[in-house]
């Protein structure tokens, strides 16, 4: 398999996507907050109103009452980062799926640092939620080294039937986008009046911008990974030559991203919340078992040769 | 000024019967859709930008509209909506009433009605963030006007 060095200049790939990343992440809320009004008879807020949130919020007094709370907030944008990072420079996917994770794990901490019991319940929820969507992501390296034989995003990136063998990643991509995009109906952690936001209830002022800014990147890393099992770079290298072959994929990949959310917002405005225990029941009673006969099936194929 | 381009709030209502804050929520449904302006209902006082105060104040309550306004980082308004909280209303010579809102917390801007209509909500929001952008440029300028001060301190006889 040819490596991706050789169909473009990487670096400059890179330096493109990563400062590209924080923009688009920040789009996908915008345009998310539009749809939803759109889809309930509303005009909606501007594009650009994500912007406008977080430039009021560096500007804001800290109400913190834990100064934990900063790291913590810190915590969550640069593991975020670093996993944009990964991915930018097509590194290691399973690298990339346990950066997601800890940057979760932040948040958690955050709302254990606070003092309300809002707080802790959301906390408690968001450790709830990493529990059911982790194991879950984590299969996804795995199922991509069974067909690609590493776990570099290099490689993924470059392999066109990889839809075809591990189809279930789709599905998880876009559970995990729910879940941490905090649409219904597994927005438990942040459950908005119910339990305030949860555990991001004691966080204010810049620690609240920081945890914005990071589901920038998370959004962009999320949608990126959806992305990433749509490559068209292969088939296309042929008929437009290969600079040409990676703009083209690229825009497929934004329009798959879009299709992507609008699906999350579809599913977050025809659902309701649902109660804290069906997210480790939908994910270990459904996404598991069909998880499992996807690894099977490839490893039947691959592995075994059976068919 | 992006404060003024995303107002984020919170509603307290001290007691009242609780027509106002329907008219507050009626503000926010599609009808009126207040998130195209960037508002929204948070309904965390550490989020919020605004506090949308309703109701008469009694001893008890006090401490509670005293609490979130605290909560509230800097920079604040608050807005006190309908008859009830501008003054104590119909219930103002009750034996447990304080008076309005203005008794706790400094009030920027009063939104007249009972209860106050959804679109005279809006205005008051408008307003009250005009307040806002004023106090910012003269904070920018070095000659930032003092706050008001809280007129009575919460709790009262109540505490």
């Amino acid at each position: 398999m040819a490596l991706f060095s050789d169909v473009l200049d990487l670096t400059i790939l890179s330096i493109i996507l990563f400062l590209l990343a924080p923009f688009l992440g920040m789009a996908a809320m915008g345009i998310g907050r539009r749809i939803s009004a759109r889809m309930q008879n509303r005009v909606g807020p501007p594009l650009l109103q994500p912007w406008y949130d977080v430039q009021k919020l560096f500007m804001k007094k800290d109400q913190s009452t834990n100064s934990l709370i900063g790291p913590m907030a810190f915590g969550f944008l640069i593991f975020n980062v670093m996993a944009v990072v990964v991915l930018v420079i097509l590194g290691d996917l399973l690298m990339f799926v346990i950066l997601l994770g800890m940057a979760q794990l932040f948040l958690s901490l955050g709302g254990f640092a606070g003092s309300s019991p809002y707080s802790h319940i959301g906390a408690n929820r968001n450790l709830l939620q990493i529990l059911s969507v982790e194991p879950l992501m984590l299969a996804i390296p795995i199922g991509v080294l069974l067909v690609n034989g590493t776990y570099y995003i290099s490689d993924l990136a470059l392999n066109a039937e990889i839809l075809l063998y591990l189809p279930v990643a789709v599905a998880i991509i876009l559970f995990a986008l729910v879940v941490w995009m905090q649409k219904g109906p597994f927005d438990m952690s942040t459950a908005h009046q119910e339990i305030l936001y949860g555990n991001l209830l004691e966080f204010s002022g810049k620690n609240l911008a920081m945890v914005e800014i990071g589901h920038w990147f998370e959004n962009f890393a999320l949608f990126a990974m959806l992305g990433l099992f749509f490559n068209f770079t292969p088939l296309l290298s042929g008929p437009l030559g290969p600079v040409l072959a990676v703009v083209v994929d690229l825009v497929i990949k934004l329009l798959i991203g879009l299709v992507g959310l609008l699906v999350v917002i579809w599913i977050d405005n025809a659902t309701t919340r649902q109660h804290w225990d069906r997210l480790p029941k939908f994910s270990f009673y459904i996404m598991l078992p069909v998880l499992f006969i996807n690894i099977l099936l490839i490893y039947m194929k691959l592995v075994w040769g059976w068919f | 000024m992006s404060i003024l381009k995303s107002p984020w709030v919170v509603h307290f209502c001290s007691s009242s019967c609780n027509g106002c804050d329907i008219e507050v929520l009626a503000a926010l449904t599609p009808r009126y859709d207040l998130e195209r302006f960037g508002i929204l209902n948070k309904g965390n006082p550490k989020f919020a930008d605004v506090l949308l105060a309703t109701g008469t104040v009694n001893p008890r309550t006090a401490k509670s509209l005293k609490n979130i306004y605290d909560q509230m980082p800097d920079p604040k308004v608050v807005i006190c909506i309908g008859s009830c909280g501008a003054t104590g209303g119909v219930f103002q010579d009750c034996y447990n009433i304080q008076g309005g809102v203005d008794t706790v917390v400094p009030v920027a801007v009063y939104v007249p009605g009972c209860p106050a209509r959804p679109e005279a909500i809006i205005d008051g929001v408008v307003k009250a963030l005009g307040i806002v952008k004023a106090q910012l440029e003269a904070a920018e300028k070095g000659e930032l006007p003092k706050p008001e001060p809280a007129k009575a301190e919460a709790g009262g006889e109540g505490k």
